[in-house]
């Protein structure tokens, strides 16, 4: 929603989100180093180097369950918004100390070998046959291309570049990278662990996000068409500056039903900016909020206000007998639809 | 989120609730027990 290219739109919000984030992983890393060489097994210590490896690595993966569990979390519960407003800084973090993990499994491994770091890393393992010896960094590595991808492109000007819909598809790609980094642990790391604890962690946060998702992801209940309208429940279920979803029974897209100052107005569900759920949001001076950043669009046309150029679908609704019906045939993003006036 | 989006994120994670936590306990399961450690190596013989 820019008028013009800037890298990142600094505002104090994100400012103490990324304060908050990089305070979180140092205290994580510094605790780590401090406390994991008491719990190592006496057979097997590890020095500082290995430590250091380990740190950044668990790190790297509660970073990403973390991020994973915030979309769910959100939908179950709205007090989690301000964690997704944003995500895309926390993504950007997680494949930093990803990286600083990688790079200290380089030095782990290979720095005193004959031949060159990468090529051993991708070459000196072959032992594609056996469940403890098995080349696991293949998958790590994996991980790691998915989450550049991803931190590369996080960036407003490639989701305008690639659109929402290819942009959104493209960072649905952090599901394989998750669990590429589950097959990644469980053919490394979990093999040599002698503590528990890891394999504990690593279950408890693998349940916890996929129990997460399963419960934000009921589907919702389609809505029949009567000659030609979609009937979209009662006019008192729709609370003052809130919204409601309708969806409707065909491949169509889900609309957003809005009241404010005593009328109705409809508009797609999607927000022109990530497909955010605009039905989640709220009113906020006179225009609907999308939850997940804030992008604004007027009640009547669906328009952003000026400056910004974004528009969404409106839809045509009339109210009988208390009663609100739709009509399901989207008019052309921007087209002004008068709001209907609550009996 | 689009419909086909939403629709691709139920269903990878209906596969997903059951896929990770197989994986993990699996690997914990095929874990080497017992003794793992190599014999020490003799470098001379005992005078």
């Amino acid at each position: 929603m820019t008028e013009r290219y800037v890298p990142v739109g600094w505002n104090v919000t994100k400012l103490v989100y990324d304060a908050v984030a990089l305070a979180v992983i140092g205290i994580y890393i510094s605790v780590f180093l401090w406390v994991a060489p008491a719990f190592q097994h006496v057979t097997l210590p590890l020095d500082d180097y290995a430590m250091r490896m380990n740190a950044f690595g668990t790190c790297a993966f509660l970073l990403l369950s973390l991020i994973l569990s915030i979309g769910p979390a959100t939908r179950l519960d709205p007090r989690f918004l301000p964690l997704l407003y944003n995500r895309r800084h926390l993504g950007v973090l997680t494949a930093a100390v990803a990286v600083t993990h990688a790079y200290a499994a380089l030095d782990w491994y290979f720095s005193y070998g004959l031949y060159d770091r990468f090529e051993m890393l991708l070459r000196g393992n072959t032992s594609f046959l056996q469940v403890h010896g098995f080349p696991f960094e293949l998958f790590g590595i994996f991980a790691l291309l998915i989450l550049l991808l991803l931190a590369t492109t996080s960036h407003d000007f490639w989701l305008r570049f690639l659109t929402p819909r290819v942009w959104k598809t493209l960072h649905m790609s952090l599901y394989a990278a998750y669990l590429s980094v589950i097959l990644h642990i469980s053919f490394g790391a979990l093999q040599v662990a002698q503590n528990p604890l890891l394999a504990a962690v690593v279950l408890l946060c693998v349940v916890g996000v996929a129990v997460l998702h399963v419960a934000a992801s009921r589907r919702p209940v389609t809505t029949p068409i009567t000659d030609g309208w979609l009937y979209a429940g009662a006019v008192d279920a729709i609370e003052e500056d809130h919204g409601i979803v309708i969806t409707p029974p065909d491949a169509a897209e889900p609309i957003a039903i809005f009241r404010h100052a005593g009328h109705l107005s409809a508009v797609t569900n999607l927000c022109a900016h990530q497909n955010g759920p605009l039905a989640e949001g709220r009113v906020i001076d006179g225009c609907i909020t999308c939850p997940w950043h804030g992008y604004q669009y007027r009640l009547d046309d669906g328009r952003a206000p000026p400056p910004y150029e974004e528009a969404l679908a409106t839809f045509r609704l009339h109210i009988i007998d208390g009663h609100v019906w739709i009509d399901p045939v989207p008019n052309i993003p921007g087209t002004f639809v008068a709001p209907v006036a609550v009996p | 989120m689009r419909r086909r989006h939403r629709d691709v994120h139920r269903v990878t994670w209906r596969v997903m609730a059951f896929l990770l936590p197989a994986i993990v306990l699996l690997s914990l399961m095929m874990r080497q027990t017992g003794p793992t450690e190599a014999p020490q190596v003799q470098l001379a013989p005992p005078k």
